[in-house]
């Protein structure tokens, strides 16, 4: 059974004023294995940012089901889905999402303090979590104080500390320098590493170079997929480009 | 872009676009110019008319006139700051699509042409349409009758037009001059700058709590009603700063304080509130203490003006405890012919005088030394008057044979005084201490006052002594009556009281209480008429900081809910924290503006005895009804504020 099942999830938005329908997705489907590092790509418009949100339980679908575990997120009610994704997702953000009204620990903190959780218990997890982010200086700082990279590690950070079956991650890199980038990406590649399952949406070649799979998706459905395998970065780099360049040109792809 | 038209349509829709900003400042300048209108069309309709008291009411409505017109303006121009805030970014756009600073400036005034003229026409017409009203509310109000007339004030159309001309004029200045000073492109992106975490200040917290501390004591400890006059200002400004204080560095001291108790604040409910309100305590201080100040304002305004117009009737009948008072220089004995010359007028009238009350007194001003008052002294703070005993039975006190160097005495305020008192030198014992009777009583306001009640032999002898010594006439004679018989008869009898009293020159005052209704009748009524007035601008000013408030607070907790939301905050919960802090930062001020008028009961009380109001329980309905109206008012405007506010916040939570 996989970690994360997806089924024929379409969504059609209807503007608020005449009868427009557009549809975002038209058949998605799809599973990631528990372990997975799953890059999704696509154009703007694709209907990545809208499956992500699905995904998310940030939006509904208008018809299809998401499985992640046992639960179906798509039926979930609104107060379930709130605590499920506390305790089931994490989230890393373009644009980090940090809150300047509270400080790096305190951001943290955050989703813990949502569920409950005692003074203890979030100390307990954030020392070694913070060690390994590179953060444990700037825990009394405050997101204005600090970099761009040193954000979306605190972001990675909140994400983690839930313990969550899945990391869903925005265009990560996508607000970051090269450097910045190259390390968040070597970060998530260490967390995937051990064992942490992350389905990435992304613009980037590089970024997804580093995933385990890449799904292509393109007029709202998954048009390709390609593994990773026992190819190298630099070897999965150049075949995503490839790829990317054919559907690109429009024509349907053919493996060589 | 040299077409005129362009800028005029640009203003215009830029108008209708923010209408959640521009509706309440088009409201608020039409409710200004309508209010000021009102008034100058009012004491125009009472000139004209000539009322009773006519010059009085006018003097009164002018002052009226004047506060409010600075009020409004004050009102206006933070209206104007507000929006122009708001629309920074806006601006900034505009410099990035190309256009320069003159064709802003275009666009500004077209802007401020427009909600000018439109604010001006609808305040003058609705002014008009109220006005009318209101001055009949003000009739009501000073117990004056008039026909019911329409009329129009053209000179007060004028002059509304005029000084609000004026007013738009300077807000387009305002308007320019923040245009001038400001670099459009920053602010592009003026609102994504991170704000930093306020820093506690002791220091100020601890002022405001010295002088918040000061205040209230003065309030509080202020005895004598002339005290309570003096201390009230003074205790006022001290409050004010108090309030200023606490509100800004204060409450940043207590959410700091709380921020450190790990147990309290890792609860999801204080998690979000108090570090949400570390920021916005921050930005809304400033706001929140003047919105507390002003309620306060509305309330004691509202209560003290109510009260003495509830009250005005016992107060007139305190003041004016009979309904003819008459008082003659000299003693009962050299105005008996006067007095036949009174007896017969109501005879020949066909009028009765009823419980007659008359004696014969005489007072000095001295300051006691201890047991002793001197006859002459620098200063003037000790009261006394002596009395023959049987004028002080005259006059409703105790009957009691009294010795020659005996004297009954009553003290009304300072330390109490031995068994003796000695005046100018003479030692008299006392043979018991009395409460005066009613008509005796009242002293003159100021410091304590000792009425003495001596033996007729005493009396004549202590008065002439004094009367050498001081080189003046020093007796009095006192006539308290009510009048009975035909209404007719009553009448003939009052319009001849005055010149038959006269007949020998010795009439020394003519108080009638029928006569001094009037004119109380219309002090008290035009006190609660502009209470009235200020009471209606003081809520404007606080509704339109309440509005702007919650707009603002809800463009900054837009992004705030959204996060949260995605980290895992079910839209229930934000609700429900949105609601705790809303309900929080509107009730604050409220809560704050009945602690400062609950501290100041005492002292109000003490100064409405200067309006002859000693009726306690009665001032305290009334300011416990304002308070209960006022905060009624207060949640309705709170409710309506919280919708716009929720409007702007809620899809956010629902959408990403």
């Amino acid at each position: 059974m996989s970690l994360l099942q997806i089924n024929h999830l379409q969504k059609i938005y209807t503007t608020r004023f005449g009868n427009t329908q557009v549809q975002a997705l038209s058949d998605v489907n799809f599973s990631v294995e528990e372990g997975e590092f799953v890059a999704i790509m696509g154009e703007s418009g694709s209907g990545k940012s809208t499956l992500l949100n699905i995904l998310a339980g940030l939006d509904r679908p208008t018809k299809g089901e998401v499985i992640l575990g046992e639960k179906n997120i798509a039926q979930m009610p609104d107060k379930e889905l709130s605590t499920f994704r506390r305790k089931n997702l994490g989230f890393v953000f373009q644009d980090f999402n940090l809150l300047d009204t509270f400080s790096i620990r305190d951001n943290i903190y955050l989703p813990l303090v949502l569920s409950h959780e005692g003074i203890q218990e979030m100390e307990r997890r954030l020392e070694p979590l913070a060690v390994r982010l590179g953060i444990a200086d700037l825990l009394e700082k405050y997101p204005y104080e600090v970099s761009g990279g040193q954000k979306q590690r605190t972001a990675v950070a909140r994400a983690l500390i839930t313990d969550p079956q899945l990391i869903l991650a925005d265009e990560p890199t996508g607000a970051l320098d090269s450097k910045s980038s190259e390390e968040l990406l070597n970060l998530f590649e260490g967390i995937h590493r051990s064992g942490q399952t992350i389905l990435m949406v992304t613009h980037s070649v590089k970024a997804a170079s580093r995933a385990s799979r890449v799904l292509f998706i393109r007029d709202g459905e998954i048009f390709y997929q390609l593994y990773r395998g026992e190819m190298q970065g630099e070897e999965f780099f150049q075949k995503i480009s490839e790829t990317i360049s054919q559907i690109a040109a429009g024509g349907a792809i053919h493996e060589k | 872009m040299k077409n005129k038209g362009f800028f005029l349509s640009l203003g215009w829709e830029n108008i209708r676009r923010n209408r959640v900003v521009y509706g309440p400042y088009l409201l608020a300048g039409a409710v200004c110019v309508g209010l000021v209108y009102m008034i100058s069309s009012i004491s125009q309709q009472i000139s004209a008319t000539n009322v009773r008291w006519a010059v009085y009411l006018e003097s009164v409505l002018n002052f009226c006139w004047w506060s409010c017109c600075f009020l409004t303006l004050l009102i206006l121009f933070y209206v104007n700051s507000f929006v122009m805030k708001q629309r920074k970014r806006e601006l900034g756009l505009y410099v990035v699509l190309g256009m320069e600073k003159r064709h802003i400036a275009a666009v500004l005034f077209w802007e401020v042409l427009i909600s000018g003229i439109s604010s001006i026409l609808c305040g003058i017409l609705g002014g008009i349409a109220v006005g009318q009203l209101m001055f009949r509310l003000l009739l009501f109000f000073t117990k004056l009758t008039q026909p019911i007339s329409f009329f129009a004030a053209p000179k007060a159309v004028v002059y509304a037009a005029v000084y609000f001309g004026a007013v738009y004029l300077l807000l387009f200045l305002y308007d320019l001059y923040v245009l001038a000073k400001t670099d459009p492109v920053s602010l592009l992106h003026a609102d994504d700058i991170g704000e930093r975490e306020p820093k506690t200040r002791h220091i100020l917290t601890f002022f405001g709590v010295v002088t918040l501390a000061l205040g209230y004591g003065l309030a509080f400890w202020a005895d004598a009603p002339s005290d309570a006059l003096l201390a009230f200002f003074p205790a006022v400004l001290l409050v004010i700063a108090a309030t200023f204080l606490l509100f800004t560095s204060g409450s940043i001291a207590l959410l700091k304080r709380l921020k450190k108790e790990k147990g309290f604040y890792y609860q999801p409910k204080n998690f979000i509130s108090v570090s949400g309100l570390l920021y916005r305590m921050k930005q809304n201080a400033v706001g929140l203490a003047s919105i507390c100040i002003l309620s306060t304002c509305v309330l004691v305004t509202l209560s003290t003006t109510l009260c003495i117009n509830i009250g005005e009737e016992s107060s007139l009948q305190e003041r004016y405890p009979q309904e003819i008072h008459l008082v003659f220089n000299g003693s009962a004995q050299k105005n008996e012919a006067a007095i036949k010359a009174v007896e017969q007028l109501a005879e020949s009238s066909g009028s009765v005088l009823e419980n007659s009350h008359s004696f014969s007194w005489a007072a000095i001003y001295s300051c006691r030394e201890g047991d002793s008052i001197p006859l002459e002294t620098e200063s003037a703070s000790t009261y006394l008057r002596i009395v023959p005993i049987d004028d002080f039975q005259a006059a409703g006190g105790v009957s009691t044979a009294l010795h020659s160097g005996e004297i009954l005495l009553y003290q009304d305020g300072g330390a109490p005084v031995g068994d003796t008192l000695t005046i100018d030198g003479e030692t008299l014992c006392v043979r018991e201490k009395v409460i005066a009777p009613k008509l005796l009583r009242g002293g003159n306001g100021m410091g304590e006052s000792f009425l003495a009640a001596v033996t007729q032999e005493d009396f004549s002898r202590l008065v002439s002594k004094w009367e050498t010594g001081l080189g003046e006439k020093l007796v009095r004679y006192d006539w308290y009556f009510d009048l009975g018989g035909e209404e007719t008869a009553q009448e003939k009898f009052l319009t001849n009281l005055p010149s038959v009293a006269d007949t020998y020159g010795t009439l020394r005052t003519y108080e009638s209480r029928e006569e001094a209704r009037g004119e109380f009748y219309a002090l008290n009524g035009s006190l609660l008429f502009i209470g009235i007035f200020f009471v209606l601008l003081f809520l404007l000013a606080t509704v339109l900081l309440l509005y702007y408030k919650q707009i603002t607070e809800g463009y900054d907790d837009r992004r705030r809910f959204r996060i949260l939301s995605e980290v895992g905050l079910s839209r229930m919960e934000s609700r429900a924290a949105i609601r705790r802090q809303t309900l929080l930062m509107f009730f604050l001020p409220l809560g704050a503006a009945v602690i400062h008028i609950a501290a100041a009961f005492r002292a109000l009380c003490g100064i409405l005895t200067l309006f002859q109001l000693y009726d306690t329980a009665l001032f305290l309905l009334c300011t416990t009804g304002s308070a209960v109206v006022f905060g009624l008012f207060y949640f309705v405007v709170y409710r309506l504020t919280a919708r716009a506010y929720l409007r702007i916040v809620q899809p956010s939570i629902r959408e990403k």
